[in-house]
């Protein structure tokens, strides 16, 4: 039996937790993609997941701001304990979303309707300035559905009992991406196979579903046809599976708490995994030594993972610590307990991580690195290259700020196939592999002598005075003069290799002759060099180490 | 294994107990290695890149043979961090296999500033190379390493290590180069003699490795058999002699 569900939704709710004024336009930001933006902005043509500088583009007026997931649960707190009110068994989906059992509040506030202008009541007073969306209809996915559509309506949407199916038929396919629920690929390819309604996807026989797309696509069809597969249950879960923490010192900081959490949360994550379950709902307790309590249920359609677990572990604590002073569950003591309930366990099915393509663990790690990285030096030092193309080594490749730059579609659009393939396409008279391995982005000054000892020097048609023989780098500077350095043998060499590059550019132009030379060292050993020939005087731009 | 039927109960659970113990997974050194060329493998008692460990390259094709054994982590999806090292030729990485959108280069300047770095960055890559700063306290590098073990990431050391005791030192005394003469063709071929030896590689090991590596997409497969034979088919000087 589907279960009537009440979901309430604040739109744009990290825009609201940000303290943005909604009627101005402002977005908040997350890896320089806009995960959230004001109802102004949307207006101004801001859209979810622009480009920082596309969003600046389109309204250059807007205000950005960075996303923290910590600080929308901590100003979502005072509207969940608004509605906790209405009744104790919620679940909070993620901050600005949340749902619960519909049964006991319509019971007691006589009807649904009554209860979704309630809701949607206690939420104005709870003192946010967004307009709330209220819906109810049967299962979690048509009442969250009901409840964004109530955002444009402007008061409450209520599904009738059993009229689910009928509800969804008609909306397109993409709720279900909106809704966290499926992969956009999954909506692509259904989309692309003339499935554009949810209803088309429900017409469909689950068996046939179920061969072709696996499990996601059979998650995805239950939906469609009104039928919310994970009933919130009210039955308590085997009690082995709940993992609970008393310090024998009640513990006063956060982190500390956030610390336990996370090895209750391992341990509860691999004791799932072990028998091939994945937790989709999950109980957070907190109690003090004082005796207050702070209770929230958290839920995920597609599981939660022991660090999504920490994560919502610490919004809750967060949230509680910065609750108002004197208010009526302020906290006033050190944490003594910490007990984590799987709520809702299901086999674990889908979420694998790509094999191919997609982002992998190790990508998002390096990605947190990389921030981290930033943060102890500085944006513009943490760096990752960009093929700029060009026939000098040094020029090849630009370093581009890494926090300016995608990582994400860096991997697919920066491929090394492309890459590789490059020196033989747009760079005629570039030289072919192998490639100099150390590359001076400023070339040292050397001299290239012949056999009696005379300086080399290259013609502009291109020919070499004489034989080079010798060769010397040159230290100390334009001011205090230059002094040679000892002077070794070449082995062999190749080239000149002229060009004459930007002649139209009076600032730009370059005209200069490569060389690879084949140098002895002290020990007898030989070392390539790329030099480079320019005005009569030369330079060391790489080596071949 | 056949388990006698005369055993009884108690006998057989000894005798499980033993095999029990006895396929019990334990973390050798040689297990816990980063994906390592084959052709590289034999300079390695362990069969591969060690986890945790640090090595210094020395001689006249040094970046070439460190990028060279890197590679085929970086190919398998780790991250290199070029710590320091503004010089590193991305061209030559990237012909050597090296993943470029896996590269991420930083800056320190300053010798405190470094250990921060190398340390924050054993969180989240696998390989990091590195220029170590002469200045940087010995106490300091203790902690950077114990840092790197811990998370069992290889830290590669162009240059001179200076205070830094590298588990290893990779040498590539010797290398000869072909296609280059007294005014003709270009550089093509090396052979280079690498000899690994250090604190944690017992005995010394040479091998002999060339570059370009004989058909790269085929080198995991194997190369030891693969003689001296060069690869054909590598462009003609005129394809560049003559420039725009």
């Amino acid at each position: 039996m589907v279960t009537r569900m009440v979901t309430v939704w604040l739109p744009d709710w990290p825009v609201v937790a940000a303290g943005c004024n909604g009627n101005l336009p402002a977005a908040v930001v997350s890896a320089n993609r806009v995960v959230a933006r004001s109802t102004a902005a949307a207006a101004a043509g801001v859209m979810i997941g622009q480009r920082r500088r596309q969003a600046q583009r389109r309204c250059p007026e807007i205000e950005l701001v960075d996303h923290d997931p910590a600080r929308d649960a901590r100003e979502f707190e005072p509207v969940v304990r608004a509605v906790a009110e209405v009744s104790p068994r919620l679940d909070v989906i993620e901050p600005g979303w949340v749902s619960l059992a519909a049964r006991g509040p319509a019971k007691y506030f006589g009807g649904d309707v009554a209860v979704a202008e309630h809701l949607q009541h206690i939420v104005a007073e709870a003192g946010v300035v967004v307009r709330a969306g209220v819906g109810v209809a049967d299962g979690r996915f048509s009442s969250s559905v009901a409840a964004r559509l109530s955002v444009r309506h402007d008061s409450p949407v209520v599904v009738e009992s059993q009229q689910s199916p009928s509800f969804c038929a008609p909306l397109p396919i993409g709720w279900l991406q909106t809704l966290g629920e499926s992969d956009p690929e999954m909506i692509d390819l259904f989309t692309r196979l003339g499935l554009r309604r949810l209803g088309d996807l429900a017409s469909l026989d689950p068996a046939d579903v179920l061969g072709r797309f696996g499990h996601p696509g059979l998650h995805a069809h239950r939906l469609a046809t009104g039928i919310d597969i994970r009933l919130p249950s009210t039955t308590d879960p085997a009690p082995e599976r709940r993992l609970g923490h008393a310090p024998e010192d009640p513990v006063a900081q956060a982190s500390a708490v956030v610390f336990v959490a996370k090895q209750l949360a391992d341990e509860l994550g691999q004791s799932l995994a072990a028998t091939g379950r994945v937790c989709t709902r999950l109980v957070v307790e907190l109690e003090t030594e004082h005796g207050e309590r702070s209770e929230r249920s958290w839920y995920r359609s597609t599981g939660l993972n022991a660090s999504a677990m920490v994560e919502r572990v610490r919004w809750q604590l967060d949230a509680w610590v910065n609750l108002p002073r004197g208010s009526e569950h302020e906290i006033t003591g050190g944490v003594s307990l910490i007990r984590l309930t799987p709520d809702e366990v299901c086999a674990d099915v889908g979420s694998q991580l790509g094999l191919w393509g997609g982002q992998s663990e190790a990508d998002r790690q390096a990605a947190r690195t990389i921030a981290r990285l930033a943060s102890i030096t500085s944006d513009e030092a943490v760096t990752v290259p960009v093929w700029n193309g060009g026939r000098l080594p040094a020029d090849r490749y630009r370093w581009v700020s890494a926090s300016n730059v995608d990582l994400d579609e860096r991997a697919r659009s920066v491929s090394g196939a492309d890459l590789r393939s490059a020196p033989t396409g747009p760079w005629p008279g570039a030289l072919p592999a192998p490639s100099p391995s150390t590359v001076f982005a400023d070339p040292y000054p050397a001299e290239v002598l012949d056999d009696a000892g005379q300086l080399v020097w290259v013609s502009g048609r291109g020919v070499v005075s004489a034989s080079p023989a010798q060769f010397r780098l040159m230290s100390g500077g334009e001011a205090s003069g230059w002094r040679p350095g000892r002077t070794r043998h070449i082995a062999a060499w190749a080239g000149p290799w002229p060009i004459d590059e930007r002649w139209w550019e009076p600032e730009g132009h370059q005209r200069l002759a490569r060389f690879q030379m084949i140098i002895e060292d002290a020990a007898g050993g030989q070392r390539g060099y790329l030099i480079v020939a320019e005005h009569r005087r030369w330079w060391v731009a790489a080596l071949y180490d | 294994m056949v388990i006698p039927s005369a055993l009884t109960a108690p006998g057989l659970s000894e005798v499980l107990a033993a095999l029990g113990d006895r396929v019990a997974p334990v973390s050798m050194a040689f297990e816990r290695t980063l994906p390592t060329p084959a052709d590289c493998v034999d300079l390695f008692a362990e069969g591969g890149l060690v986890r945790g460990r640090t090595l210094s390259f020395a001689g006249p094709a040094a970046t070439t043979v460190m990028l060279r054994l890197v590679a085929a982590a970086i190919e398998a999806g780790g991250w290199m961090a070029v710590i320091d090292v503004p010089t590193l030729g991305l061209d030559a990485a990237s012909e050597l296999g090296i993943a470029l959108e896996r590269v991420v280069a930083v800056d320190t300047q300053d010798p405190d500033v470094w250990a921060d770095v190398v340390a924050a960055a054993a969180d989240g890559f696998e390989v990091l190379v590195t220029r170590v700063p002469s200045e940087v306290r010995s106490s300091t590098l203790r902690r950077v390493i114990a840092r790197l073990q811990q998370r069992g990431v290889v830290m590669m050391v162009v240059g001179d290590p200076g205070p830094l005791a590298c588990d290893g030192v990779i040498d590539t005394g010797h290398q000869v180069w072909t296609g280059v003469g007294g005014g003709w063709g270009r550089l093509e071929q090396r052979v280079v003699e690498v000899t690994a030896a250090g604190r944690r590689l017992p005995g010394e090991r040479r091998r002999k490795m060339e570059f370009p590596v004989p058909e790269l997409q085929n080198a995991e497969v194997d190369n030891a058999e693969r003689g001296g034979v060069a690869a054909e088919g590598a462009p003609s000087i005129n394809q560049f002699s003559a420039a725009s």
